[in-house]
C-alpha cells in the first residue's frame, strides 16, 4: 500500500482492545506523538458517543537521548509509577521506534508480576496493521485467563471498540440471543474487566464480531475448547441462521423464538412498504458498485430491485447488525430514494 | 518529561504536514509507517501519501517503497516534499542520494527530518517552512500572512477575514502561506503578518499579528504607513466593532461578576486572547495552559501539554470559564467552555468561523458571552 492508507497501525488496534478494560493503564513505549493521535482519537469517540470516561493512555515519551540510549530504563520507571496507582493491569504497547532500537520490552515487563503487566508486541509497520493488534492484544489477554468450568452463555468476542455504533451492534445481539434464553456472560473485551477476562474459558459458545476474527476464534478454541460461531448475524434470512445456529449449539428447539422473529421482520417490511418498485445501486466507499448478500436477500422481501442504474445508496461499513440492523438500513434507503 | 499522562498535542510531522500539504504545486510523502499516516490524514483532510514503509523495508532499506510513490507522483507536482517521521530518522539511510541518483537532478524532490522524537507540531510546522525557502521579492505590494494552518478549525474562517481586511487586487498582491492560494515557487513578501504567533516564521520584517482586535489595529496601522488603503478599517470598522464589544461585555457585567477564566492552547495567542478577556470583560485570568512553551507572560503560563496536567490544573484553579480544546471541555464540564484550540470534537461546525481579525474578536467575545450567560442561567 503506497498511497491513502486507510487504517491506523498494530498500536492503533491493539489500544482498542487495552482501553476498554476498565481501570487498565496502557503505556505506549515511544515519542510522544504515537501517544497523541490514539488518545486524541479515542477522546474523539469517547465525545461523540457522550461517554465521559477517558481511557489511561500513557507515553514513555521517548526523546532523541533514549533513541540513541535505549528507552528500558525509561520504560521500567514508567511501569513502576504506572503499578504504584495499582491498576487491576498494565498493558505495555512497543512502538516502531523502540521496535527499531532493540528495547526488549518483553524482558522489562516480566519484572512486574502485582498488579499483571502484560507486553504487547506492536512495533507498528514492524507487527503488521490495524487488525493485527487487534488480534495481537486480544491473544496476549487470555494469559490472564484462569482455568474454569464451562458456563451456560456466550462470549462475544472480537467487537470492533472503535465503531461508532458499537452498543447498537451488541444490543442487538443480546436481544436476539435473549429470545432463546441465552445470556452473554462476557464481552471480550467491550466495555470489560481484568476479571472478567480472567473468566475467557467459562462461555460455552463465543460469537465473533466478523470474520476477521477467526485466528483469535481458532486460538480461544484450542486454548480452552470453545466453539465459535464466526460473525454477528447480518440481513433477514442471516438472523433467523444465526438464532437456529446458537440454538444447536445448546441443544435447544429454537422454533418458536424464529417464527417471532420472522413475524417481526415481516412487520418491519410493512413499515417500508412505500418503498416497492424503488430501485437502487450500491455503492463502495469510492462510489464503485458492490455487491451484498444480506441486501440481495432484503431486497426482493421489500420490492426494491438493486440495478446499477438505481439511485446510488452507499452501503452501510460495517453493515447494520440483526432485525434491528435492517429497519436502520431501510430508512437509509428510504432517506436515499426521497433524495 | 516521563510522565503518567496522555499527549495532547501532534508530533512534528503533523505541523510539517499542515505547512506544505496546503500549497499548491506541493506533494507530500509522509516516510514512514502507515500509523505516522493516519493521523496527519484524518486531522487536516488534505490529499497526503505515505510510503508504508514497512519490517522488511527496514531490513533491506526503505528506498524502494519510497521511490515506488515518488515515482507514481513526481509528475503532478511541482515539488515533491519527504517528510521523514522517526524510523527513517533512526535507521539513517541516505534518501537524498539515492533518490537524485533514481529520479536525476531535475526532479524537484525536497526531503524534509521531521521525527516526532525530536519535536512538536511547531517545529515541524516551522522545519517545513524553512525547508520551502522560497524567494523573497521586495518588489512585492503587501504583506505575506504566516501561520494559517488546516490543524486549527478556525483554518477556513482566518483565511477568508485575512482576505477580507487584505483583499487582493490588482496594485495589491498579500500572499497568503499555508493555503491553497499560494503556489509553490511563488514569491513571498520581505513583510509578515502572523495569522498565529506561535506558528510564524518571519520573511524580512515583522509586522504583528491579527490575533485580537488591539493587534489587529496595530498590525493595520503599520501596513497603513507603508501602503495606504485601510482608512475605512482604521477609522470605521475597528472602532465600531470595539464599541459592539463594549457595549456587550458591559450589558453583561450590569448583571453579572466577570467569570474567572482559564485559558489553554499555544502561548501566544492565548496571552494575546487572555489580554483582551482582561481588557473587555474585565474577566480574572487564573491560567493559561500552553500546549507549547510555558515561558512566563503577563499572565501566569504553565505546560498544560498532557492531559493529566489538564486535569491538575482545572482543579486547583476551578475557573467559571474555560478556552481550549475538547479535551478540556471533557476535563471540566461543570464550567462554560469556548473552543479555541484543536482538537474541537463532539460539536456540528460547518460555518468557516474565523479567529483572527475583527471577525475573529467579535465571534470570541460573543461565545465568550453566550457561554458565560448560558453557564450563569444554568
Amino acid at each position: 500500500m503506497t498511497t491513502h492508507p486507510d487504517g491506523g497501525c498494530t498500536l492503533s488496534g491493539a489500544l482498542s482492545v487495552t482501553t476498554e478494560i476498565e481501570g487498565c493503564i496502557t503505556i505506549i513505549h515511544g515519542p510522544r506523538g504515537c501517544a497523541h493521535h490514539n488518545f486524541s482519537l479515542f477522546h474523539a469517540l469517547s465525545v461523540a458517543r457522550r461517554d465521559p470516561r477517558l481511557p489511561v493512555v500513557v507515553s514513555s515519551d521517548l526523546g532523541e537521548r533514549d533513541v540513541i540510549f535505549g528507552g528500558e530504563e525509561v520504560l521500567d520507571a514508567i511501569i513502576k509509577k504506572a503499578c504504584e496507582r495499582k491498576p487491576p493491569l498494565v498493558c505495555v504497547l512497543s512502538t516502531c521506534v523502540t521496535g527499531a532500537i532493540g528495547d526488549d520490552v518483553e524482558a522489562v515487563c516480566r519484572g512486574y508480576s502485582s498488579p499483571p503487566v502484560i507486553s504487547i508486541p506492536t512495533a507498528g509497520f514492524l507487527g503488521g496493521g490495524f487488525l493485527d493488534g487487534h488480534i495481537q492484544a486480544l491473544k496476549a489477554l487470555t494469559s490472564l485467563a484462569k482455568p474454569a468450568k464451562k458456563c451456560r452463555g456466550v462470549a462475544i468476542v472480537g467487537e470492533k471498540t472503535l465503531e461508532y455504533e458499537r452498543e447498537e451492534h451488541y444490543k442487538e445481539v443480546a436481544r436476539l440471543l435473549s429470545t432463546i434464553g441465552i445470556p452473554v456472560v462476557t464481552r471480550f473485551v467491550s466495555r470489560s474487566t481484568a476479571g472478567a477476562i480472567a473468566r475467557i474459558g467459562s462461555p460455552s459458545l463465543n460469537i465473533l464480531r466478523d470474520p476477521s476474527m477467526v485466528p483469535v476464534g481458532k486460538f480461544l478454541e484450542k486454548k480452552f475448547g470453545t466453539p465459535y460461531i464466526e460473525s454477528f448475524p447480518l440481513g433477514l434470512g442471516g438472523t433467523l441462521r444465526f438464532l437456529e445456529e446458537v440454538g444447536e449449539y445448546f441443544s435447544i428447539d429454537t422454533s418458536g423464538a424464529v417464527a417471532e422473529e420472522e413475524a417481526r421482520q415481516k412487520r418491519i417490511l410493512c413499515e417500508f412498504a412505500s418503498l416497492r418498485g424503488q430501485s437502487i445501486s450500491l455503492r463502495g466507499p469510492s462510489g464503485e458498485p458492490v455487491d451484498s448478500p444480506p441486501c440481495r436477500d432484503l431486497a426482493p422481501a421489500i420490492g426494491v430491485s438493486i440495478r446499477e442504474d438505481g439511485r446510488p445508496f452507499p452501503l452501510p461499513d460495517p453493515f447494520p447488525v440483526g432485525t434491528a440492523g435492517v429497519r436502520r438500513l431501510l430508512h437509509r434507503w428510504r432517506r436515499c430514494c426521497h433524495a | 518529561m516521563h510522565e503518567l499522562s496522555a499527549p495532547l498535542w501532534p508530533c512534528s510531522i503533523t505541523g510539517a504536514a499542515a505547512a506544505l500539504a496546503p500549497i499548491k504545486g506541493v506533494g507530500v510523502i509522509i516516510h514512514g509507517s502507515t500509523g505516522c499516516f493516519y493521523y496527519p490524514s484524518s486531522a487536516l483532510h488534505l490529499p497526503l501519501y505515505c510510503s508504508a514503509v514497512t519490517d522488511q523495508d527496514v531490513i533491506l532499506g526503505s528506498e524502494g517503497a519510497l521511490a515506488r510513490i515518488v515515482g507514481e507522483i513526481k509528475d503532478r507536482y511541482a515539488l515533491v516534499a519527504i517528510l521523514c517521521t522517526c524510523i527513517p530518522s533512526i535507521t539513517g539511510e541516505d534518501i537524498r542520494e539515492s533518490l537524485t541518483g533514481r529520479f536525476g537532478p531535475e526532479a524537484n524532490i525536497r526531503v524534509i527530518d521531521v521525527p516526532g522524537f525530536a519535536g512538536e507540531y511547531e517545529e515541524g510546522f516551522r522545519a517545513a517552512l524553512r525547508s520551502l525557502d522560497p524567494p523573497v521579492s521586495g518588489s512585492l505590494i503587501g504583506p505575506t500572512i504566516s501561520g494559517l494552518s488546516p490543524l486549527d478549525p478556525f483554518y477556513q474562517g482566518n483565511i477568508q477575514e485575512a482576505k477580507r481586511l487584505l483583499p487582493p487586487g490588482p496594485s495589491w498582491s498579500p500572499v497568503f502561506l499555508c493555503t491553497p492560494q499560494y503556489s509553490y515557487g511563488s514569491p513571498v513578501s520581505p513583510y509578515t503578518i502572523h495569522a498565529n504567533p506561535d506558528l510564524g516564521i518571519d520573511y524580512g520584517e515583522q509586522g504583528g499579528t491579527l490575533v485580537g482586535i488591539r493587534e489587529t489595529r496595530k498590525a493595520i496601522l503599520r501596513l497603513e504607513k507603508s501602503w495606504n488603503g485601510f482608512q475605512d478599517v482604521l477609522e470605521r470598522e475597528i472602532p465600531g466593532a470595539e464599541q459592539r464589544i463594549i457595549a456587550a461585555c458591559d450589558r453583561y457585567l450590569k448583571r453579572f461578576d466577570p467569570p474567572d477564566v482559564a485559558l489553554f492552547g499555544q502561548r501566544e495567542s492565548m496571552l494575546l486572547v487572555a489580554s483582551m478577556l482582561e481588557e473587555y470583560l474585565d474577566a480574572g485570568i487564573l491560567v493559561i495552559g500552553s500546549r507549547n512553551q510555558a515561558r512566563p507572560g503577563k499572565f501566569p503560563v504553565v505546560p498544560a501539554r498532557d492531559y493529566g496536567a489538564v486535569e491538575e490544573i482545572l482543579s486547583q484553579e476551578r475557573p467559571d470559564l474555560v478556552l481550549g480544546s475538547s479535551f478540556e471541555r471533557q476535563a471540566c464540564p461543570e464550567a462554560a467552555f469556548v473552543g479555541v484550540t484543536p482538537p474541537l470534537r463532539g460539536s456540528v461546525r460547518l460555518h468557516a468561523w474565523p479567529f483572527v481579525g475583527i471577525e475573529g474578536a467579535l465571534v470570541l467575545m460573543e461565545s465568550v458571552l453566550n457561554a458565560c450567560m448560558d453557564h450563569e442561567n444554568t
